[in-house]
């Protein structure tokens, strides 16, 4: 993802991006009401497992709040912050 | 848009340091899980994962010690107080967490959690109360709330035959040697971040060597409460909470 610190000061851009890790998560939804942006949602996709893990809608709005990671019970959830590159 | 200002992904927040990278054996929703990555935090922002001995209880929390980069030890059903007290005692150096559930802590550990608390031995007990015997499946705790349904209790529990939840914060407060009791819960992130307080503050006062720090922690269980992850939390945040009301009981270390 190649933005412009210009586009990520603009109040539309996403600040940062969850990863989740599908193999760990269990597919509890913990993180989806505690999300202030709506971003996350249970896929329809499954794991290893056969549990449909959460993930991130990629056009999604994140604010990189940490909100969902400090929900999540198996800490399946890595946050990412958009930095200006010295 | 200049060459110089393009961004870069930084690493905000990931599982904490002090606990392995493996998925834990708790079900889907289970407040345990955000206690172990609280505490985890805790032990790293303290700096005390090598100083730390995890006394894990007999209860869904029996392999707690599995998940966690420290030294643990596992103690007989209800008996975690007594050997932490032991374990203090041998390396008075070393910080000593006692995990325990409701089941362990206020059915068959009655005597030693009381005594403990009474001693003022200089340990951390993190109690969490979920409101039933969650590993057994779901059996009545001395915690289940009046009118609850589990597995021992399939009409609710009658007050009249099984008696009353025990508040185990307001019964420790009634002794003298506690230096730190707080009731905090997980089910929404503000509760979860006080929780972290709370812990950092009870690691803190074994660490400033002020003596028993007691901390209990509302907890979802999902499975056995037979309802959604999500429907637990509310169910958490509509029955427990009134029953258990939130709060400090005693922070005689801010003094």
């Amino acid at each position: 993802m190649q933005e412009t610190i210009s586009d990520i000061k603009t109040k539309s851009g996403p600040k940062g991006r969850p990863e989740i890790d599908p193999e760990i998560c269990k597919g509890c939804g913990l993180c989806i009401p505690s999300c202030p942006k709506d971003v996350l949602s249970i896929s329809k996709k499954t794991n290893s497992q056969g549990i449909q893990f959460s993930e991130y809608d990629e056009s999604g709005n994140c604010i990189a709040c940490k909100n969902c990671a400090i929900t999540c019970p198996e800490r399946a959830i890595s946050i990412y912050k958009f930095v200006e590159e010295e | 848009m200049s060459s110089n200002t393009r961004i870069k992904e930084q690493l905000i927040m990931k599982r904490p340091d002090s606990m392995f990278e493996m998925k834990n054996h708790y079900c889907p929703g289970c407040g345990h899980g955000i206690i172990h990555n609280m505490l985890g935090e805790c032990i790293d922002e303290l700096g005390v994962q090598e100083n730390t001995i995890l006394v894990a209880p007999v209860g869904c929390a029996v392999m707690a010690f599995l998940y966690f980069k420290m030294d643990g030890c596992e103690a007989p059903h209800g008996r975690v107080p007594a050997v932490a007290t032991g374990i203090k005692r041998v390396h008075p150096d070393k910080i000593v967490l006692a995990y325990q559930g409701d089941g362990d802590l206020l059915a068959i550990g009655m005597a030693e959690t009381i005594h403990a608390a009474n001693r003022g031995e200089n340990i951390t007990v993190i109690f969490v109360n979920n409101a039933n015997y969650g590993m057994t499946g779901g059996q009545m705790a001395p915690t289940t709330l009046p009118g609850q349904r589990t597995k021992t209790t399939p009409k609710g529990r009658n007050t009249s035959t099984e008696g009353f939840p025990i508040k185990a914060c307001e019964l420790i407060n009634t002794l003298e040697a506690p230096v730190f009791i707080e009731r905090c819960s997980v089910h929404n992130v503000p509760n979860i971040r006080k929780t972290k307080r709370a812990l950092k503050k009870a690691l803190e006062n074994q660490i400033e060597k002020r003596g028993y720090s007691f901390v209990e922690v509302l907890s979802m269980c999902p499975t056995n409460w037979g309802m959604q992850p999500v429907d637990g939390t509310k169910w958490l945040e509509e029955s427990m909470i009134p029953a258990f009301p939130l709060g400090n009981f005693r922070d005689r270390g801010a003094e």
